[in-house]
């Protein structure tokens, strides 16, 4: 359960406020996108700012409608924001006031309201501690946001997203605006969650970061000017460090094919040329 | 600094001597039928309040002047006053009445001061309450539905500057009693200015909470209550001293025109018989009440400012 199915989905902005029904070429952000994604992939979507990345996770949040097109989880059509999903943006993440227990107590709550789940304030309380354990943020449990670093908050993000207990995690570069070694020590975390948990969640994880994708993704698309340009299976084993895929050969090669797409693709601009190393 | 601090806190004694003696040792000029036993307790809670500050400084390592300085000030004026008036019999006998005088309104007189106090004081938290209250939910539900924010904007944007008082001597005939004339006017005092800030704020919140909230499922009165109104909550709680020195301006205004209760009754009253004692005990006691009300606010807004 969570495979995802867009099909010839395209999105115009100016559309929505119901102008006229044929789109500019200038405001086109997705242009017939089709995509299959099945149950437990973690797929990564690469791509130049400006691609329409976001705009398809805004499409499977169900938060933006499809100029046309379908969008589908499990054969049903996406027709609003749903529990089956939850998420993780790259800022808002929190609620800044709830403390970070609170905060993941509130996406639990939210969750099981939708889902007809019934849980007690009291399992929900152990939940959202058992989550925070693992992503090690228990400590910071009676912390507001703003007395978190940017890593920390994302973990707490995340450790929401996991206890919401969905079977589908959507990711809008998540660790986009940390430093090097705090987006390190999340991408491993991210991994290791994934990879050791017992039922395997369908991941949608946008990033700029081409080393971030090779570790997480079972299969990377990338996306330029609002269509799919290329569609690659990483086919490497698990677990995955970052130190290993270095000296990897498939991994390195595959690393260079990537880049390359961002060299050669004429959307692509100097800053996304200098953030896709990571 | 300790010693500066010890140099004004022996001149604020030295002061207060000097005043106390010339109190009960100095021979009045100008013959006052009062005993001066009122005023010394006055100085007495004046001078206890300073000591409180005071030790409460100096036990938190805080090297401030301040309540030093201030008292200093205040003893000087008590001073001139006392000399002006009852020593000397400078200023106008009736127009300003000797210390002696002022502070015997509060022996004789403290349980109409009191009734007063409490008919003000009801009032304006009754009138206070319900505008705060009524501004922020109203505010924050139009702000947040683009449709009533459309049609009730605008039309708040022409009512909010016509000045409540305005509306008083119409408000009075109108209404059965006087007390709710005055309590409409007080609510209005509070509620547009915050309707305003809350509509402006509701429409104003973050995309990125917005979205991070609808993909969670949240929707009408979870979005209102978990949502919006924690958003707004930060700027309710600093406008709360503001509409509360807007409250008290439209209480004691409205209390002026045609009360038969309240300080500001009081004050208007005494005027008329020319009780001019009265009239600046009443201030004082305004000044108390505007003071203790304002304390609790600034209490209110430390003990639930969490996020911000």
């Amino acid at each position: 359960m969570g495979s995802i199915i867009v099909d010839n989905v395209t999105f115009a902005y100016g559309d929505e406020a119901g102008g006229a029904a044929s789109p500019s070429a200038g405001s086109l952000v997705l242009d017939g996108v089709s995509l299959h994604i099945p149950d437990g992939q973690f797929l990564c979507i690469i791509g130049p700012s400006g691609s329409g990345k976001t705009t398809l996770l805004r499409l499977l949040l169900g938060l933006s409608e499809p100029t046309s097109g379908q969008l589908s989880i499990d054969g049903k059509a996406i027709d609003g924001p749903g529990l089956d999903r939850s998420f993780v943006f790259q800022d808002y993440s929190l609620f800044p006031w709830m403390k970070v227990q609170e905060n993941v107590e509130f996406g639990i709550e939210q969750a099981s309201k939708v889902l007809g789940r019934a849980l007690g304030r009291e399992d929900r309380a152990r939940i959202a501690r058992d989550y925070l354990q693992r992503v090690k943020m228990l400590d910071a449990a009676d912390k507001y946001p703003y007395q978190l670093s940017g890593g920390m908050q994302q973990r707490v993000a995340i450790a929401r997203a996991l206890a919401m207990d969905t079977q589908i995690l959507i990711f809008d570069e998540p660790f986009g605006a940390l430093d090097v070694k705090t987006r390190r020590a999340l991408q491993g975390l991210v991994e290791e969650l994934w990879s050791t948990g017992c039922d395997r969640k369908t991941v949608v994880f946008v990033t700029h970061d081409i080393p971030e994708a090779l570790l997480l993704a079972d299969r990377i698309v990338y996306l330029s000017k609002g269509s799919i340009v290329a569609d690659v299976a990483v086919d490497l084993p698990r677990p995955r460090t970052v130190e290993a895929l270095e000296r990897d050969a498939v991994a390195s090669a595959l690393a260079r094919e990537l880049t390359d797409l961002f060299y050669r693709d004429p959307n692509a601009d100097e800053r996304d040329i200098d953030e896709i190393a990571g | 600094m300790k010693a500066i601090a010890n140099r004004q806190f022996v001149a604020a004694h030295v002061l207060l001597a000097a005043l106390v003696a010339v109190i009960s040792c100095m021979p009045n000029h100008k013959a006052i039928t009062v005993t001066y036993f009122p005023l010394l307790v006055a100085l007495a809670v004046i001078e206890g309040i300073y000591l409180l500050f005071f030790f409460r400084n100096a036990r938190e390592k805080k090297r401030s002047t301040g309540p030093s300085d201030i008292i200093v000030l205040v003893w000087v004026l008590f001073l001139v006053w006392e000399l002006a008036s009852t020593k000397f019999a400078i200023t106008p006998n009736v127009l300003v009445p000797t210390p002696e005088e002022v502070f015997d309104i509060f022996r004789t007189s403290y349980p109409t001061l009191w009734r007063n106090v409490v008919s003000s004081t009801s009032l304006l938290v009754v009138g206070y309450s319900i505008g705060m209250v009524l501004g922020v939910v109203l505010g924050v539900i139009c702000g947040w539905v683009p449709r009533l924010r459309a049609m009730f904007y605008p039309i708040a944007n022409v009512l909010a500057p016509i000045p409540p008082t305005v509306f008083a001597p119409y408000l009075v005939v109108l209404l059965p009693t006087f007390r709710s004339a005055s309590a409409v006017i007080i609510v209005l005092g509070v509620f547009w200015p915050q309707f305003l800030a809350m509509v402006l704020r509701a429409s104003s919140i973050d995309q990125g909470l917005l979205d991070n909230a609808r993909a969670l499922g949240v929707r009408s009165t979870t979005m209102i209550r978990r949502i919006i109104l924690p958003y707004v909550m930060p700027g309710v709680l600093q406008s709360l001293r503001v509409s509360l020195t807007t409250a008290f301006l439209m209480l004691t205004f409205a209390e002026m025109i045609g009360a038969t209760a309240g300080i500001g009754f009081y004050i208007t009253n005494s005027n008329i018989y020319a009780n001019y004692a009265a009239v600046i005990a009443g201030i004082i006691v305004c000044g108390i009440v505007v003071t203790v009300l304002s304390a609790v606010t600034s209490w209110i807004q430390r003990r639930f400012t969490t996020w911000r």
